[in-house]
């Protein structure tokens, strides 16, 4: 209880010293070293030992008792130096909705060789890898995100234990990255017709499109040259661009007051699930919430820019 | 690789088998010191476990049984040793208990606290051997160790080197060396250590010859002796360490009498012999002097019987200083306690042998003559020297002056002194050493258990004592070969013999000199270092202007800056990129010497394939090597690039490149 609540401020004290990047590179001053539970273990047994040579008088008890403590010295620096010369860099993730876990990717390199890294969250289980000089190795930082809009990295923890687990080197790593959370989407229960869209289906609202013939106009610079009806200009009517339609029903544009009387979360949640429903069914569809429109549209690209819209609403 | 909390973390027995290697190697020697019951019991479980994952069963004994067999461990450590305290009682203790609990070792937890007691249970080998070897093996079991440490904590096994544990211990030594010498050394024992039961070795102080039915040579350093100006002959080194002068028929002990009385001053005539003495541990308070001691060391106190011992028992090396002259008279004015003390036989017993030299006394009434005779009825009887004689139970001196007539140094010792006090002569028996081993290369001698001896003492008037070694009498042919052959020390007892001659040329080689001299180096600067000899090479390692801070501060940051230099190394980078580059560079320059100039515009692929091009027969060569080179060059697959590069380095030495 007590060391969760040290840890905490540790962390908190930590990271208000350390600037956030996206590279990060573990210097001596970023790493820390403490004995494990073996190192204090180890600390009792030479202790005893000295005792021992010095009560017995054997040179040879105290030779060992020494190399334990030289042992033990070189140790400290191993590890240490374990960790120091890692460079992580944090790539930001796929978007996710929103209780759904990230993957971050980190990739890790240094100009020498480590064993045994662990990196994780806190109070998660650590990857663990091997660093090979000049040669990146990468890992995947899951980390849960449960609310929608932009989510940071959490505090990476890297630590190393090697060679002897006598001590254990750590370092937080603050990463200037975060992943895009779209809100989760719940099927709406009901969905009230709201009064710029109609979902009836046969409203003859013509659309631009190239199915159907729908009119001439004058020539605007820009109309393309298939289009000009070169035959009116031959009747001496002047440049003329022959317009076409598609006829289709009403696009929806989904909004907020569809959902009148649901919170602001719930009510984008629904608006999520319509708009991934939407794109599945292929059909054209836009977004307003708020000032904020985005134009009936229908495509991968769109459905991305609605849900990111959706992600990032401040009521 | 994602990587469990280590509670959970199972033992896989690759690492189970190597943690018993590591018990087996830190208990090994112990298991020989203790008694061999112990020995079985400690063996047990970590033999156990390797022949148990050898047949692919687990070695895993339930809780019970473990509970039980560690019970009736402890159980026998009680009621052989009566207690758990002391050397051998606490170290049996400890090291049952430590062998067997790598038969619970389930987690990782109990393979880290395994392996970090092993390192205390390797200290505890050296309180029974502190000889130069055992630092080697400290260094070995270390070396195991540590490597079996890495082993457990690695992520990927396949990548723990040996060589990474050797630069860690090379790394070690000097960090070990600094506080070998400065960590500050107390003078004394915390607490009292209870003594152990095992005999020191070394001259007795009782001889009762007829209850020894064969004695054995042991051929273990007694003292080593430097003569600090001349050395003596080699005829006189008699080194006298007591009188035996009270005789009750079957045993010689020293007459308590006397004990107590120190010798008067007297003026030392002749040449006064100057030595020093590193005497092993005897665990008697005795010490031993060239006949005969004219100073002793501080502390002692040379006694009116020519003998001196110290204040408390040596219970570890010692090293002392005394002076002597070789032939001194002792006593020349004889009192009378001492006269009443020397002729004092039992009254009973031993008749036949009274008689006989009543007897034979009669023809002489002389002193010298009647002992000149004893030496030459020695050497014309058949008196056989050796070191199983039959034993003798009663009227020992007649059974063995007319019967037997075999017999050792005692024998001859007790028999003579006995026919000298049979007609009223002041005789007795010393014991201490004979002889000795120069060693050319340390300028010293070496005096090995099998040089016991006893010799005799006789009074004579304005002489004062004289010493005769009967033995010495003994017709050399009449000398066991077979002990010669054991021994090639006693050449001066016999040193008419050829075969002796002949051995004392070649019974010591010069390796065994030189061992012995870096032995003793050993024995100086390492197991007997302590306090003052701490503060000897503190005054030596600093200019008198300096103090001992000074010293210190200058030592400290010695240190340090050697540690520096070693996380200065770590830090760098270095290895199996560069390695990868070498090997190419290699190639090149291999290439170039068949006259292929590699163009500062090629990349490796160009370069290889222009060369294949003329010449196709060095495809099957330099096809492979391209290949690995560019995939280690380019692929981030860590895991086997440690063992790739090294291939690639063979590859390209192996490159044969026929034309």
């Amino acid at each position: 209880m007590i060391k969760k609540l040290l840890d905490e401020r540790w962390l908190r004290w930590i990271r208000r010293r350390r600037p956030l990047a996206q590279e990060i590179t573990l210097s001596q001053r970023s790493t820390y070293i403490f004995p494990t539970r073996y190192g204090f273990l180890l600390l009792a047994i030479v202790f005893v030992m000295a005792l021992g040579a010095t009560n017995y008088q054997n040179n040879m008890v105290f030779i060992s008792t020494f190399m334990v403590i030289a042992i033990g010295v070189i140790a400290i620096l191993m590890t240490f130096h374990n960790l120091v010369g890692l460079t992580f860099s944090a790539h930001s993730p796929e978007a996710v909705f929103a209780g759904q876990v990230a993957h971050f990717p980190i990739s890790i390199t240094s100009q020498r060789h480590h064993q045994s890294i662990g990196v994780g969250l806190r109070n998660a289980s650590l990857s663990f890898v091997d660093i090979v000089a000049a040669a990146e190795q990468r890992v995947e930082i899951a980390q849960l995100c449960k609310a929608r809009g932009y989510q940071m990295l959490d505090p990476v923890r890297c630590q190393t234990i090697f060679p002897f687990g006598f001590l254990q080197a750590w370092a937080w790593l603050f990463f200037d990255v975060k992943c895009l959370v779209y809100p989760k989407p719940l099927k709406p229960e009901t969905i009230e017709q709201s009064a710029g869209s109609s979902s009836g289906k046969e409203s003859d609202t013509p659309v631009p499109g190239v199915e159907d013939f729908y009119g001439l106009r004058p020539y605007q610079p820009g109309d393309v040259m298939s289009r000009i009806y070169w035959k009116g200009m031959a009747k001496e009517k002047g440049l003329q661009t022959k317009e076409f339609v598609e006829y289709q029903s009403d696009p929806d544009i989904f909004s907020l007051s569809q959902f009148p009387s649901v919170d602001l979360e719930f009510g984008l949640s629904y608006l999520t699930y319509l708009v991934i429903e939407a794109h599945q069914d292929g059909r054209v569809f836009g977004l307003q919430l708020g000032e904020q429109t985005i134009a009936p549209q229908r495509g991968e690209e769109h459905m991305h820019q609605c849900l990111r819209m959706l992600a990032l609403y401040k009521g | 690789m994602l990587i469990l909390p280590e509670s959970q973390r199972q033992v896989q027995s690759l690492l189970r088998i190597r943690l018993a290697i590591v018990q087996i190697c830190v208990l090994l020697p112990i298991i020989f010191s203790l008694p061999l019951q112990f020995g079985v019991i400690i063996a047990f479980a970590p033999l156990w476990t390797i022949v148990r994952i050898h047949l692919k069963q687990s070695p895993m004994l339930g809780r019970w049984l473990l509970v039980a067999i560690t019970v009736i461990s402890a159980a026998a450590v009680w009621f052989h040793f009566g207690t758990f305290r002391g050397r051998d009682a606490g170290v049996s203790l400890v090291a049952v208990m430590y062998s067997l609990k790598i038969l619970e070792c389930r987690h990782y937890r109990d393979v880290n606290l395994l392996l970090t007691l092993a390192f205390f249970m390797l200290a505890m080998n050296f309180l029974f051997t502190q000889e130069i070897w055992a630092v080697f093996y400290l260094l070995a079991a270390l070396l195991l160790i540590t490597h079996t440490l890495m082993y457990a904590n690695a992520n990927d096994v396949s990548k723990v080197e040996v060589k990474k544990g050797a630069k860690i211990l090379l790394y070690s030594i000097p960090v070990m060396m600094f506080f070998f010498v400065f960590f500050p050394r107390l003078s004394g024992p915390l607490w009292h250590i209870p003594s152990s039961q095992s005999a020191g070795t070394g001259v007795s102080d009782s001889m009762t010859p007829g209850d020894i039915g064969a004695l054995h040579l042991i051929d273990e350093v007694a003292f080593r002796v430097k003569f600090l100006d001349a050395s003596p002959e080699p005829g006189d080194l008699y080194w006298r360490a007591l009188v035996f002068e009270n005789y009750d028929g079957l045993s010689w002990t020293q007459d308590r009498r006397r004990n107590d009385i120190p010798l008067a001053r007297q003026e030392a005539e002749g040449d006064v012999l100057r030595y020093e003495i590193t005497l092993e541990a005897t665990k008697q308070r005795w010490l031993y002097g060239l006949d005969l001691p004219v100073s002793t060391p501080p502390g002692t106190r040379l006694k009116s019987d020519g003998t001196f011992s110290a204040a408390r028992r040596v219970e570890k090396r010692i090293r002392y200083r005394g002076s002597s002259v070789t032939r001194m008279p002792l006593e020349v004015e004889l009192p009378p306690l001492s006269r009443t003390i020397n002729t004092e036989l039992p009254s009973s017993g031993n008749d036949e042998a009274k008689q006989w030299a009543r007897e034979t006394y009669a023809q002489f009434n002389d002193t010298t003559n009647y002992v000149n005779y004893l030496l030459r009825f020695i050497y014309e009887q058949p008196f056989f020297y050796t070191l199983t004689p039959p034993i003798l139970k009663e009227d020992m001196v007649d059974n063995f002056w007319f019967g037997t007539r075999r017999g050792f140094c005692e024998h001859y010792a007790s028999s003579f002194v006995y026919m000298l006090r049979a007609v009223g002569i002041p005789a007795r028996v010393v014991v201490g050493y004979h002889g000795g081993d120069y060693n050319a290369l340390g300028d010293y001698w070496i005096i090995t258990q099998a040089e016991a001896h006893a010799w005799a003492e006789y009074w004579m008037e304005g002489k004062g004592w004289v010493r005769v070694d009967p033995t010495a009498a003994i017709a050399p042919h009449r000398v066991e070969q077979q002990l010669l052959n054991q021994v090639g020390l006693r050449n001066f007892l016999f040193d008419d013999l050829p075969v002796a001659d002949f051995m004392a040329e070649s019974g010591l080689n010069i390796a065994q000199l030189w061992l012995d001299n870096v032995n003793r180096a050993w024995q100086d600067w390492v197991i007997d270092f302590n306090q003052s000899k701490q503060f000897d090479l503190f005054n030596q390692l600093k200019p008198d202007s300096w103090g001992l801070g000074r010293l210190f501060g200058i030592s400290v940051v010695g240190i340090l800056l050697f540690l520096a230099v070693i996380a200065w190394r770590m830090s760098r980078s270095r290895e199996s990129l560069d390695h990868v580059a070498r090997s190419y560079l290699i190639l090149t320059r291999r290439l170039a010497k068949k006259g292929f100039e590699k163009h500062h515009y090629e990349g490796p692929q160009d370069f290889v394939h222009r060369v294949i091009r003329e010449k196709p027969q060095w495809s099957g060569e330099l096809n492979p090597i391209l290949r690995l080179y560019l995939k280690l060059k380019f692929s981030n697959d860590s895991a086997q690039f440690a063992k790739k590069h090294k291939q690639l380095r063979t590859m390209v030495k192996r490159v044969r490149l026929v034309t």
